[in-house]
């Protein structure tokens, strides 16, 4: 007894299909591109812009930092010019080895932000993965996943990082693993609490009832929607990090000498300290610029990806 | 016999003795406890009860949003309680629900294009892409959406349109059997009228079979072709609308329809049966009747045994020891 369903593809040919192409009715649709409303929307916050220069120049300093001043003056020594202060030639002064602290600060940049925002990356992989499992799934998993993270947070992050670099060697690569894994239980309780508060919405519950599966369910309607606290956790993992960085090479156990690191050029500069303001302002001020802008930044991008802040 | 056949066949959906309780700090919390129903193919069973009784986890457990703890659904005869994860997907196509709170129960990150098309898109219901768009597009004529609105996120529109976007992404997949879980109670009585004609429109043009769940009985008596009432998790009383309205069995039943407010001022019946009390506890419920604290005809008897769900009449059910 039941009713005739009508052939879909034949009214689609009437209602559409003459006049129209149906990539044509389509591109009617098709909304403005989602990057330019959110850069429209992103250029309205003037504390995201701010941000967003100052990560642009410190980017720009360290991709070109080649050009601006050579890898050699960062790193060969030249005790003539020791301990010089801030001056046309050496704008941020000299170091106890006579080389140009501008020239260790921008070739610092390249490691340190590089070192930020590839275990960031990771730690934010890794985070979305088991933060959205445990908060999505519950039960069982939910169990198995933050008992791990709350032993893993349990043992000092640095402590955990030396151990890692013990276990590993002192290498670039260990230092990104062992700053990320101990940032990841962070990322994955900031997760997993986004993931929470927004599973037992509605629309994830209609998203079910129209046989979404689980990953399309966490793609498009819970992510999107916990966005916000995973972002600014992100960005400020990127300054954690850059951070944590500094401090295991503070203590040898991440970039060696003479590679030039913020935290490096800072561990260097603590004989100076009372003589020497600038060998630790200027490295202090580019961790402090950096992480600052990266905050800013997140904090915007946040507003800017959600619809709902439009106008 | 052949007549019962009939009958039977132009049942689509039935539950027996279905059961949802939840685990809660003091016991086991009777949501559902034991309620059969039986929903006719192109009909509308009303659901009305106070909040609380159950009412919304039942159509939710029909669905298998909740999983239910006991008992069986049938649809078209074949137990749907065992499917696996994809055949229960498959199922979907056939069963659809429409939520109360047109606010939450859409995502605000999609367009309203976006969330028409989403169940189609996800169940491959075109080749592809574009032709869900456009049956999204046609949906969102006959549901009454503006074709304009397609590119407008949902928090620039306000609850009656997201309410016609969810009966849209509802239809998306041309289900027969939709569960309409309070669709209007969150809606301003205006467009609750316009929003209850477009899904009597729907129903008439394609056949459409509805589980309308409310507590607004002049609602329910507009919509529906029969009526349970449920309290505590139990339903009490089921009948067809003009039947029910017209002698009902169960003193919760006679109270609740005294409390239709009457706009006719000389129609006013003097007497509102008051329910004394509170609804009780659905944790760990005692043996009997559970209307029994509250009902004014209460015997020894009602506290003791729990009263059958027998038919006093045609095609009507009362739960009640002293029904008939």
């Amino acid at each position: 007894m039941s009713l005739p369903k009508p052939d879909i593809d034949q009214e689609l040919q009437q209602e559409c299909g003459q006049e129209l192409a149906p990539e044509a009715v389509v591109a009617i649709y098709k909304k403005p591109s989602q990057l330019k409303e959110i850069w429209r929307r992103m250029r309205k916050n003037r504390a995201a812009m701010i941000g967003l220069t100052i990560i642009a120049v410190i980017l720009f300093l360290a991709v070109f930092a080649e050009q601006i001043k050579p890898y050699s003056l960062a790193v060969n020594q030249n005790v003539k010019i020791r301990l010089q202060p801030p001056s046309l030639a050496h704008p941020f002064g000299t170091d106890g080895y006579g080389r140009d602290l501008f020239a260790r600060c921008i070739h610092g940049a390249r490691v340190s932000l590089s070192i930020g925002f590839t275990s960031a990356t990771l730690s934010l992989v890794l985070g979305l993965f088991f933060g959205s499992a445990a908060g999505y799934y519950g039960g069982r998993a939910d169990t198995v996943i933050m008992r791990s993270v709350d032993v893993i947070a349990a043992i000092p992050s640095i402590l955990m990082a030396l151990a890692v670099v013990a276990a590993l060697g002192a290498s670039p690569l260990n230092l990104i693993l062992a700053v990320s894994f101990a940032r990841t239980p962070a990322v994955i309780r900031v997760v997993r609490t986004a993931v929470l508060s927004v599973g037992d919405q509605e629309y994830v519950e209609a998203a079910k009832a129209g046989g979404t599966r689980d990953i399309r369910i966490i793609r498009k309607s819970i992510l999107p929607n916990a966005m916000g606290p995973i972002l600014v956790q992100a960005t400020m993992s990127v300054a954690q990090n850059i951070l944590s960085a500094a401090t295991l090479s503070f203590l040898g156990l991440g970039i060696n000498p003479p590679t030039p690191e913020w935290g490096a050029i800072i561990s260097e500069s603590k004989e100076f300290m009372r003589t020497a303001y600038y060998l630790m302002f200027f490295p202090g001020l580019m961790i402090i610029l950096s992480t600052l802008s990266l905050n800013l930044v997140g904090d915007g991008l946040r507003d800017a990806l959600d619809p709902r802040l439009k106008s | 016999m052949i007549l019962a056949e009939q009958e039977e066949s132009r049942i689509l959906v039935e539950t027996e003795n279905l059961k949802k309780y939840f685990k809660v700090a003091g016991g086991q919390l009777h949501a559902v406890d034991g309620v059969n129903l039986r929903i006719r193919r192109g009909k509308t069973l009303g659901i009305v009860g106070e909040s609380g009784c159950g009412k919304s986890t039942i159509g939710r457990t029909i669905l298998r949003l909740i999983e239910p703890s006991g008992g069986d659904i049938r649809y078209e005869g074949k137990s749907i309680i065992n499917l696996n994860n994809s055949a229960m997907r498959e199922m979907r196509k056939k069963m659809q629900i429409i939520f109360q709170d047109p606010y939450s129960s859409i995502n605000p990150r999609m367009s309203v294009i976006e969330l028409i098309a989403e169940f189609m898109i996800v169940n491959r219901q075109y080749a592809t892409k574009a032709q869900c768009f456009n049956k999204a597009a046609q949906l969102m004529d006959v549901v009454g959406l503006a074709r304009r609105l397609a590119n407008v996120y949902p928090h620039e529109l306000d609850g009656g349109r997201r309410q016609r976007i969810g009966i849209a992404r509802a239809l998306s997949l041309e289900p027969e059997f939709i569960v309409c879980d309070e669709p209007v109670s969150a809606l301003d009585v205006s467009i609750q009228a316009q929003i209850l004609n477009l899904l009597m429109d729907l129903q008439k043009e394609k056949g459409l079979t509805y589980m309308f769940i409310t507590h607004n009985l002049s609602v329910v008596k507009h919509i529906s072709s029969e009526i349970a009432v449920m309290y505590l998790g139990k339903c009490v009383e089921k009948a067809t609308s003009a039947q029910l309205f017209e002698e009902p069995k169960h003193p919760y039943t006679k109270a609740l329809l005294t409390a239709i407010p009457e706009p006719d001022i000389a129609m006013r019946k003097k007497e509102i049966i008051v329910i004394k009390g509170e609804v009780t506890s659905p944790i760990n419920p005692k043996p009997g009747c559970r209307f029994a604290p509250r009902c004014d005809y209460c015997q020894e008897i009602c506290w003791r045994e729990e009263p059958a769900y027998k038919e006093v009449k045609e095609q009507h059910f009362v739960a009640c020891h002293f029904s008939g």
